[in-house]
């Protein structure tokens, strides 16, 4: 039973370990990447149904890897949630700004997170 | 009874000679007086007289002897004629000033006067029918009505320049005048009658109005004279009563009051004195007037007006400066008339170019100086010269009185000055207050940012948990429930370190100080972060010395320290990188450095990271992680300790990191007065403290002890020592005479035990404190003639024997510190600024840091043996030898990002290191050094010929301490790496120095250097400088002992 493929970018590794488990407990493929490099690499490579992406990382941020899958037409249909630390109003109007679906605060709800990743995938189904 | 000069001439008899006699003595008490005027500078008014007098005797002389009676007549009157004009001629040449120049007698007055007369005379001799003197009352009124004009001339005169008379007094001084020519003319023409030739009468004339002239001088001088200050008299200021003031023929007293209304009135400070030089113009009738005045802090005069001939002029270029020190030197008492000074060309010598500016032609007049005095300091002062006419005789009141319009402007502008750098403050203030809040904000986002990636993971992992509670595996279970725990220490360090930053920050922090041994802590720490380490493959360079380094504080806050640094190396290490650890010791500090491989600090954020939530890079915080607290954390901890802590750059790559925490094995006895309590007492032993490290770092001195004398029971007591035994301290009680402390306060002379062990007559010198000491040296403390107390130094750092040089140290300290004693003395009975105190000890210990305690100690001996061929004084010697040790203090101030600048300076940057000298000077002067010691630091980058800083003092102006200095400290530079170039060999530094003598170095001082140096042997050794000073100087003493059985000399010193 495949219900999609998701991808979790985040340089913290405890966040996607436990992403990896709560979302695969779920039924869905999880594929990981530390950082936005490796992000748009897989992203292309792999075609993930929805890409879960944290801003604050290292060398290239959540904002630019977004503003890079949404240019190239191999990643731009993807949706992508960002979730980060970064709640205020400004960083999420940015975040939609760059082609973002949804945004997500950490600290986060798993259950919350599965329900908005259920939505997504139905609706772009 | 007098006869007619005319008639006695005449008739040829031995009344010739008489009146010859008389003629002559008449001229000679003239120039006399005339040369007793010169004194005071009020050249010659009687000089033209006396002349007039001399060549009219002399001529009737001629007259009588070439000419005969008959044809004299004709000759007497082109005789008279020429007369009168060398008398003009000669009154000028007296004064040295052009005819119409000079004094109411020339020209203007005078002459009207005089030609009024003799024509007055003439005609009614005319109208008489050449008979008017026949009867005595007829004569009378011939001559009162001649005389009359000149009479009220004089009386005019009076009015205005000297006795102030007015209305009736005038009248009478006329007629008095008149009165006293007629009677005389009266007396002098009794034996002449009508049926005398003309030219006979004329010359009685002639005669009568010469000596009327002579009557008028003598009394115009006389007056003159007593109204001119005598340089014995100091009467002070005159006493002015408020109806001189508003008279309106009171000119001074209304101008001066004008020109403290424009100053009241908000006048700008150039038209201020514009005004002022304009009204000194008026009133003195100098061809020109320079106003100049010298703040507090300035060492040389600003000309703040100028007006030439009447017109104010732009700034004044003056071929030299002129400071302070000079003026001083060249206004003395000898030149001094009442208020002022009065200076000519002569008494200024080369100097005068510094007073009167270029493009000025030098009269033969002197110049006027009158100094504007304010509490005993020279505000600034008047130069007026070059007179047009006779100056006015209270010239010296009427400037007094403009400089307290000097005051007034002075204080105004020092005012304005005052409120203009509140200003700057408070914008300042207000900037830093800006720049908090916005660190108050980054800090936030910084701070909620790390709290938020800890407990999503938290949140996140117990959720899923929870949701999976039945089906979880055991495994992932236990490896979630890992992850929970170790986020969970995570977010309690953060707040572990923020509570421990802001109760430092608030100074609530409980310092619990017990020894800790920084080796074994060092390895701990490593052990403990080895995860992190190992997480980045990177590798650990430790290096510990042999023997332990046991220091006196925290172990929490020093773990804390250590665990930071360390992990905030990692932290900027890149994968398989290294972090280097090294531990050393030093005279009185341990030095921790915690070296990366890192890519560095950029160069203007060396101090800044020290700083509360500052990263280099904001992108950096994800990366390596931090609330931005961890150093700014370490800084405080450092300081709590009394310690330093920096960070540079390392050449290849990487930050380094340096601690330095004093060794805390600094004792100070528990004051037994009651009364010192809190924070008093905490400050006293941190000043004693900070006293006896300086004493052990000058000294490189392990142990080192002050000794007090206990006034009530006559015992010395250590009030602060270093190295020895707390016991010892608190309980010793030295009686006068006992012991080594006690002999030496008795004797007042040093004590210097080269080594005890060779020392046969140590055994009796039995003192416990010293136990294990091999050298040692003990010094009266002096407070001018009376002795104090003692201070002790023993075992060198390097394990070596005290030299002599040392000794000299040591004894040019006990003036420090009996001074630093003092000002104890007085906090504790009033507050003082311990603060700054404390800071310019602590920066002498910091700079002595930066060069090297063995480099100073070098550079010093061989500032001495230079200071030694020069012949300096030993007072000089030691002002030397104290002032080697801190002349470039004010380089503290100075931040590091232009002292280390690889680039080229900016102008602004120049300047501000340019402010060094003045910034050790201000930093020093709580500590009341020697003034010797002071210009040191002032004045070591001043150069020979002016072009130096901060004064562009030149040549023997700059006191020659620093002139050596200067030297010694190029030299230094020179051959070590500065920031943008490489290091001098010794021999091109040494040419370098040379090839500046004249310009930068004083000749004298290069050549003595030059040949210290070769005389010491300075050769090179691995890029440093190797001096045999110590050596060669222990060596002699070795010596020494060796010859005189075993240390006869230090027997005989502790005999």
């Amino acid at each position: 039973m495949r219900k999609g493929k998701v991808l979790v970018v985040d340089d913290e590794v405890n966040i996607t370990q436990i992403l990896e488990f709560s979302i695969g407990s779920e039924g869905y493929e999880v594929l990981t990447a530390s950082n936005g490099e490796e992000a748009v690499d897989k992203a292309r490579r792999e075609q993930p149904d929805l890409i879960i992406l944290d801003i604050m990382m290292p060398k290239i941020d959540g904002y630019e890897t977004c503003r890079i899958l949404k240019a190239n037409p191999l990643t731009k249909n993807i949706p992508v949630v960002l979730l980060t630390a970064k709640g205020r109003d400004i960083d999420k109007r940015l975040g939609y700004e760059v082609g973002a679906t949804d945004y997500i605060i950490k600290p986060f709800s798993p259950n919350k997170l599965i329900e908005r990743i259920h939505e997504l995938l139905v609706s772009s189904r | 009874m007098l006869r007619s000069g005319a008639e006695i001439m005449f008739t040829g008899d031995a009344g010739a000679v008489t009146y010859l006699f008389l003629v002559l003595l008449i001229s000679l008490a003239s120039i006399g007086r005339v040369s007793m005027l010169r004194r005071y500078r009020q050249k010659g008014t009687l000089a033209g007289v006396a002349a007039g007098f001399f060549l009219l005797a002399v001529s009737r002389v001629v007259l009588v002897l070439f000419l005969g009676a008959g044809r004299a007549g004709y000759s007497a009157a082109a005789l008279a004629a020429g007369l009168a004009g060398f008398y003009m001629l000669m009154t000028s040449a007296a004064s040295g000033r052009r005819e119409e120049d000079y004094s109411p007698w020339n020209g203007r007055l005078a002459g009207p006067t005089a030609i009024s007369g003799i024509v007055l005379g003439v005609s009614m001799l005319l109208v008489s029918g050449g008979k008017p003197l026949d009867s005595v009352a007829m004569r009378l009124v011939f001559f009162f009505v001649t005389f009359a004009p000149a009479g009220l001339v004089a009386g005019l005169l009076m009015e205005r320049k000297r006795f102030g008379f007015r209305g009736p007094a005038l009248i009478f001084a006329s007629a008095a005048f008149t009165a006293a020519a007629s009677v005389m003319a009266g007396l002098i023409s009794s034996g002449l009658t009508g049926n005398d030739p003309f030219w006979i009468q004329l010359f009685t004339l002639v005669d009568v109005a010469g000596f009327f002239l002579f009557l008028i001088a003598f009394v115009f001088e006389s007056s003159t004279a007593s109204a001119l200050p005598s340089p014995e008299r100091d009467d002070g200021p005159r006493a002015v009563s408020a109806s001189d003031m508003i008279a309106p023929g009171n000119i001074p007293g209304r101008k001066m009051m004008e020109i403290s209304m424009k100053i009241i009135g908000g006048e700008k400070e150039q038209a201020v004195y514009k005004a002022l030089a304009e009204a000194v113009y008026g009133e003195t009738q100098a061809q020109f007037v320079l106003v100049r005045t010298a703040g507090e802090m300035d060492e040389r005069f600003e000309t703040k007006a100028w007006l030439h001939n009447g017109v104010i002029c732009p700034q004044p270029r003056f071929s030299m400066k002129l400071n302070k020190n000079r003026f001083s030197a060249l206004c003395c008492g000898e030149k001094a008339v009442c208020c002022g000074y009065f200076l000519d060309r002569e008494d200024l010598g080369e100097d005068r170019d510094a007073f009167v500016p270029e493009g000025i032609e030098w009269s033969a007049n002197g110049i006027a100086i009158v100094p504007v005095m304010e509490d005993g300091m020279t505000r600034g002062f008047f130069t007026i010269g070059f007179f047009r006419a006779s100056p006015p005789v209270d010239l010296w009141e009427i400037l007094r009185m403009y400089s307290f319009n000097v005051i007034e402007i002075c204080a105004r502008e020092n005012f304005k000055e005052k409120v203009r750098s509140g200003r700057k403050a408070l914008s300042a203030c207000k900037d830093e207050l800006e720049a908090a809040n916005q660190l108050k904000s980054n800090f936030l986002s910084i701070v909620s940012h790390e709290f938020r990636t800890p407990l999503t993971s938290i949140k996140a992992y117990a959720e899923t948990l929870l949701d999976n509670v039945k089906t979880i595996e055991r495994d992932t279970m236990r490896n979630f429930l890992t992850v929970m725990a170790e986020e969970n220490d995570r977010v309690i360090k953060l707040v572990d370190n923020m509570l421990s930053y802001s109760s430092m920050e608030t100074g609530h922090l409980k310092v619990e100080k017990s020894s800790c041994n920084l080796g074994e802590m060092i390895t701990e720490s490593l052990r403990e972060l080895e995860k992190n380490f190992m997480e980045k493959k990177v590798n650990t360079d430790l290096r510990l010395p042999k023997h332990d380094v046991v220091i006196d504080a925290d172990r929490e806050l020093i773990r804390q320290l250590l665990q930071n640094l360390i992990s905030n190396a990692v932290k900027f290490t890149p994968h398989m990188g290294k972090v280097t650890v090294t531990l050393e010791e030093e005279a009185s500090a341990a030095r921790i450095v915690v070296q990366d491989t890192g890519h560095g600090i950029p160069e203007d954020q060396l101090e800044k990271i020290f700083e509360r939530f500052h990263q280099v890079d904001a992108s950096d915080t994800r990366e390596f992680g931090g609330s931005g607290l961890g150093l700014a954390i370490c800084k405080n901890i450092v300081e709590w300790h009394d310690g330093r802590i920096w960070v540079e750059n390392v050449k290849e790559a990487g930050a380094r990191f340096v601690v330095m925490l004093p060794v805390k094995d600094i004792i100070v006895r528990q004051a037994a007065a009651a009364g010192h309590i809190g924070s008093v007492r905490f400050e006293r032993e941190r000043y004693l403290s900070l006293l006896v490290e300086m004493l052990s770092e000058f000294l490189q001195a392990k142990k080192a002890s002050i000794m007090v004398l206990d006034r009530e029971k006559q015992v010395l007591q250590v009030i602060a020592a270093k190295g020895l035994d707390p016991e010892f301290v608190q309980n010793t009680n030295v009686e006068l005479g006992e012991r080594i402390a006690g002999k030496v306060f008795l004797d007042g002379e040093s004590i210097h035990v080269f080594n005890i062990e060779k020392d046969g007559n140590m055994g009796r010198v039995n003192n416990s404190a010293y136990y294990g000491t091999n050298s040692f040296i003990s010094s009266p403390l002096r407070d001018g003639d009376t002795i104090m107390g003692v201070i002790n130094v023993s075992d060198h750092v390097e394990g070596r024997e005290f030299t002599k040089a040392d000794k000299e140290v040591l004894e040019a300290f006990s003036g420090i510190i009996s001074g630093m004693l003092k000002k104890l003395e007085a906090y504790e009975t009033v507050s003082f600024n311990f603060e700054r105190l404390k800071e310019a000890m602590k920066s002498i210990l910091h700079i002595r840091e930066g060069l090297g305690s063995r480099n100073l100690v070098n550079y010093s001996l061989i500032a001495l043996a230079v200071g030694r061929r020069l012949g300096l004084s030993e007072e000089s010697l030691t002002a030397l030898r104290m002032g080697m040790n801190m002349y470039d203090l004010g380089m503290m101030k100075i931040p590091r990002s232009i002292r280390m600048k690889k680039e080229e300076l900016a102008d602004r940057e120049w300047k501000k290191l340019h402010e060094h000298p003045n910034l050790g000077y201000m930093l020093l002067s709580p500590m009341g050094l020697d003034e010797r010691i002071m210009k040191m630091v002032r004045y070591h980058h001043e150069f020979f010929d002016g072009s130096g800083y901060p004064e562009g003092l030149m040549r023997e102006e700059i006191p020659i301490e620093a002139r050596i200095i200067n030297v010694i400290d190029s030299f230094r530079a020179l051959i070590t790496h500065g920031p943008y170039r490489r290091a001098f060999t010794i021999d091109e530094a040494r040419n370098e120095i040379i090839r500046n003598s004249g310009t930068k170095f004083d000749p004298k001082v290069v050549g003595a250097f030059v040949k210290v140096l070769h005389e010491l042997g300075a050769r090179e050794d691995d890029q440093e400088l190797v001096l045999d000073v110590i050596e060669k100087e222990l060596e002699a003493i070795r010596k020494e002992n060796g010859n005189s059985g075993s240390g006869e000399k230090n027997r005989e010193e502790i005999k």
